[in-house]
């Protein structure tokens, strides 16, 4: 007899006689869980997970035909803007397969036009799957690839790129793609969702509609990200993507423009308000620089840190590091007594590794600036070699990834480190 | 319609209930208190989209809703909400408490509990779950009830999350208050083996009993609901909701078996629909019966495997039910059926056996009289409020009267003054002698002779409220105005 697959019409027969069978629909089993059970879709509609020692047998009622119907080609619509959707990853194209509970993404034009409807309406879609990855998984090759692939979009023509992707790590993207997009002649907007798109309450639908509707409303020329201003289905922020981060494990309004406002505020009808300057397309050749070092690390300092985690970085040659500093961008280099005696090793190693590698200095505090004059700590960094990041540690990590990669030297990476290139040196900070 | 005109078993009478109880404590899957009070300090504003399976067909129903183009208004309190409910954060591990007290109920009704528990996701369109779908899980299968007409199966028992409540609606908005959304209910469905409406109620009787013998479940309005689902031959199922008290089941069905022929003798096509029952025992239209609910998997919650041990555990320790709690009571004090129910019910066992063993020489049905009775006839009589009377009051005045310093009928009087906050002053309500008693209605006899019987009764009475017992007085009065 066959073996009975997920999806399959079964009958579960048990060991005891005195207990009926139970009929259903056989379901997949996640690997992580124990392999005792087996889990049936009942004709309620409800899953149950039975017990493998009680099972005599299970028999095919019915196999699952698991061929799906192919979809009528859409129509493109003369006077609407054409744009690219390129797929990462994350569950805004998602879509419940409801026989087996399995989640599948789902991402041709079609696709996406009957997820979302309106869309139809602003836009005409190409779209493609890049990846189909969790954020947490990207590296930065990916990145490369990534960038890649929009110049390959943007190429072709189109009024924008919408980037669906994973939220957990869509603002080191957003912060990369900004460097290596150089002088781009459309919007890129990144776009993700807190809620996955099988349930109705999604905030992809809004973050999507949003970022389509500020594509064909602005000529913002860098790229952004696009999601949920608040947690009611109202307007989405469109933020810069160098000042840009996840504030918030779960919520819809996880994103927020640090030290600065978003670039505006988009509402579902179309109406667009822009609340900060935003770069505008330039008369200069659109250019892809896609390399990245990856041997750049990020240290945050705290109390009991020692000389040997930040040495680490040296032993195992890297080109670049980020200290996440406290305050103002303070690490522990102050010699009091003999507890704090090791802090002298602390600057000196920092001195010492400054000649061969970019060590720079964020802020954990994420809000507010980075200045190293203001007490005796910052100025003993500073003469130990230690730059300045006047932006987000994670835009600081990818920009330097990204300068020393493109770069002959580490002085040339230095000065690019420091030079405003998408808006994230931010100069004036207000209330 | 006159009361036993319809033979339900002529009709093809078939009707099955469903019975939703929220359960006291926290909520399923967060960690907020079940009935905290709180001002409404939330407010936001959502929308809910029709999602397409993966086939690509949208329900229909869902689709019209979102045509609609409706917003969702939800307003509630921070002391009783959090991002769980906001739909801001994923469940938390589902409350152990609650789930154990659904099992219970399981057992109780001799189900059997499924090896491992699946949480699935139940989509809801009309905004009543911010998620956009319920919570729930089949958590056991093929229970029974018996009842005075045989055993009415129970084919599934439920635990799932309550919904919000509707607050108010407009033409392209719908406001609900969510305070209530997520306390954890239990679903009970039955078979259809429900003979007549008398007996629909006895049975919504006996669950609902069952229910509040765990003593783990939420009372007062809203709290239970009862929904009927019944059909005849020739009719269509409808699905009555809305019960506010289970004496109106019978009527309520009967008057919708009425509907029902009345439309099939005029020819007319009988909808499926749900029905709201009416004060007035009728009912009306509310919605088309929804078509066949979707549910996937809740992937925020990992399954739950329910083993020997947790049954055994759970079934040594059932807790007795109520009507078992009434007939030992019953017994061993020698109550009335009436006395014994209302110990039960007012949750007053405890005091009760505690009074009833420290004093020897009242019996227990003046006791349960004292703790019940008593309270609500010095509100009524008096009109003073009886709410300050302590069970430690009781004690105390019961104790007189285990010691003979008082009369019965002094524990009122007693009680009226600890109610108005006053000392209990005893040596007022000392015992009358007989022969004292006799003396003083003899001489009034002589001293104010020729009036009425009741004339007599109202001087005694005056100098005597609290001390003697009215009838003794009468029957003295009787015996020596014959004289």
């Amino acid at each position: 007899m066959k073996q009975p697959k997920a999806g399959d019409k079964v009958s579960v027969v048990f060991k005891n006689k005195n207990e009926s069978p139970v009929e259903g629909i056989l379901m997949p089993r996640a690997e992580i869980l124990s392999d005792g059970f087996v889990v049936v879709k009942l004709k309620s509609g409800y899953n149950i997970g039975i017990e493998k020692k009680r099972i005599k047998s299970i028999e095919i009622i019915e196999k699952y035909d698991g061929k799906k119907k192919s979809k009528e080609p859409i129509m493109q619509k003369a006077n609407l803007p054409r744009i690219s959707i390129l797929h990462t990853g994350g569950t805004i194209a998602s879509k419940v397969d409801y026989r087996t509970g399995a989640v599948v993404a789902r991402f041709s034009p079609e696709d996406l036009l009957e997820m979302f409807p309106e869309l139809g309406d602003i836009v005409n879609i190409q779209s493609r799957e890049i990846f189909q990855m969790f954020s947490e998984d990207m590296e930065p090759e990916h990145w490369a690839i990534l960038a890649k692939e929009i110049a390959e979009e943007i190429k072709s023509g189109v009024s924008g790129v919408i980037v669906t992707h994973g939220t957990d790590t869509m603002s080191y993207t957003s912060a990369v793609l900004s460097f290596m997009l150089k002088n781009l002649p459309v919007p890129v907007i990144l776009v993700g969702a807190q809620r996955s798109s099988d349930r109705g309450s999604s905030d992809a639908y809004l973050n999507l509609v949003c970022a389509a509707r500020f594509i064909t409303k602005s000529s913002f020329s860098g790229v952004g990200v696009c999601m949920h201003a608040g947690t009611g289905d109202d307007f989405c922020f469109v933020h810069n993507g160098v000042n840009v981060r996840k504030m918030h494990s779960s919520s819809r309004n996880a994103f927020e423009s640090i030290n600065t406002k978003p670039i505006a505020k988009v509402f579902h009808d179309g109406n667009v308000e822009f609340l900060s300057e935003y770069k505008t397309p330039v008369d200069e050749k659109f250019e892809l620089i896609d390399g990245f070092e990856k041997k750049v690390g990020i240290v945050k300092i705290r109390p009991g840190i020692t000389e040997k985690e930040i040495h680490f970085f040296e032993k195992n040659d890297y080109s670049g590091l980020i200290l996440e500093g406290t305050g103002l961008g303070h690490a522990p280099v102050t010699v009091l007594d003999d507890i704090t005696k090791h802090h002298k090793d602390i600057l000196d190693a920092l001195h010492k590794m400054s000649k061969k590698m970019v060590i720079v200095m964020a802020t954990q505090c994420v809000y507010g600036d980075v200045n190293l004059n203001v007490y005796s700590t910052g100025r003993d960094l500073l003469n130990a070699g230690v730059i300045p990041a006047n932006m987000l540690a994670e835009t600081a990590y990818v920009k330097l990834g990204w300068a020393i990669a493109n770069t002959k030297s580490i002085d040339e990476a230095r000065k690019l480190f420091a030079k405003s290139i998408a808006g994230e040196i931010v100069e004036r900070l207000s209330l | 319609m006159e009361k036993g005109n319809i033979d339900y078993g002529l009709i093809g009478f078939k009707c099955g209930l469903e019975i939703h109880q929220q359960l006291s404590g926290k909520k399923l899957f967060c960690n907020c208190p079940v009935n905290a009070e709180g001002k409404d300090d939330v407010r936001f504003e959502r929308k809910i989209r029709a999602v397409a399976g993966e086939t690509g067909e949208v329900d229909t129903a869902a689709r019209y809703e979102m045509k609609k183009g409706r917003k969702f208004l939800y307003e509630s309190s921070s002391s009783n909400t959090c991002l769980v409910e906001y739909d801001e954060e994923p469940p938390h591990p589902v409350n152990r408490d609650a789930l154990e007290t659904a099992l219970t109920v399981a057992l109780l009704l001799k189900a059997k509990v499924v090896d491992e528990i699946h949480f699935m996701r139940k989509t809801v369109v009309d905004g009543s779950n911010v998620s956009g779908f319920q919570r729930t899980a089949l958590i056991a299968t093929d229970g029974i009830i018996e009842t005075s007409k045989g055993n009415v199966s129970v084919p599934t028992i439920c635990i799932e999350e309550e919904a919000a409540q509707k607050v108010e609606h407009g033409e392209d908005f719908v406001k609900y208050n969510l305070n209530r959304l997520g306390i954890p209910l239990i679903e009970i469905a039955t078979g259809t083996d429900i003979m007549d409406a008398e007996h629909a109620k006895e049975t919504a009787g006996i669950i609902g009993m069952i229910l509040r013998s765990t003593g783990k479940v939420v009372r007062g309005i809203g709290s239970i609901r009862q929904d009927v689902n019944l059909s005849i031959s020739g009719g269509a199922r409808t699905e009555v909701k809305g019960f506010q008290d289970l004496r109106a089941i019978p009527k309520v069905i009967d008057f919708e078996i009425e509907r029902q022929q009345k439309l099939i003798a005029e020819g007319k096509k009988i909808e499926q629909e749900v029905r709201k029952a009416e004060s007035d025992f009728t009912t009306s239209f509310l919605r088309p019966m929804p078509g066949s609910s979707r549910l996937y998997p809740e992937t925020d919650i990992p399954p739950i495997e329910i083993t020997k041990d947790d049954i055994e555990k759970l079934g040594g320790n059932l807790p007795k039910l109520i009507t078992q709690k009434v007939e030992d009571v019953e017994k061993k004090y020698s109550l009335s059926n009436e006395l014994a129910k209302e110990i039960i019910s007012e949750d007053v066992l405890d005091v009760f056996s505690h009074l009833v063993k420290k004093f020897d020489n009242v019996e227990p049905k003046v006791i349960a009289h004292t703790i019940l009775n008593i309270p609500k006839e010095i509100k009524t009589r008096f009109g003073i409020d009886s709410g300050k009377i302590t069970h430690e009051d009781i004690e105390l005045v019961l104790s007189f009267l285990n010691a003979g310093k008082i009369p019965k009928e002094a524990v009122i009087e007693l009680l009226a003054s600890a109610a108005k906050g006053e000392e209990l002053d005893v040596s007022k309500y000392a015992p009358v002698s007989e022969d004292v008693l006799e003396g003083e209605i003899r001489q009034m006899l002589i001293d104010k002779a020729g009036l009425s019987t009741s004339a007599y009764m109202g001087m005694i009475m005056g100098k005597y409220r609290g001390k003697v017992d009215g009838k003794r007085i009468l029957d003295l009065l009787n015996k020596y105005i014959k004289e």
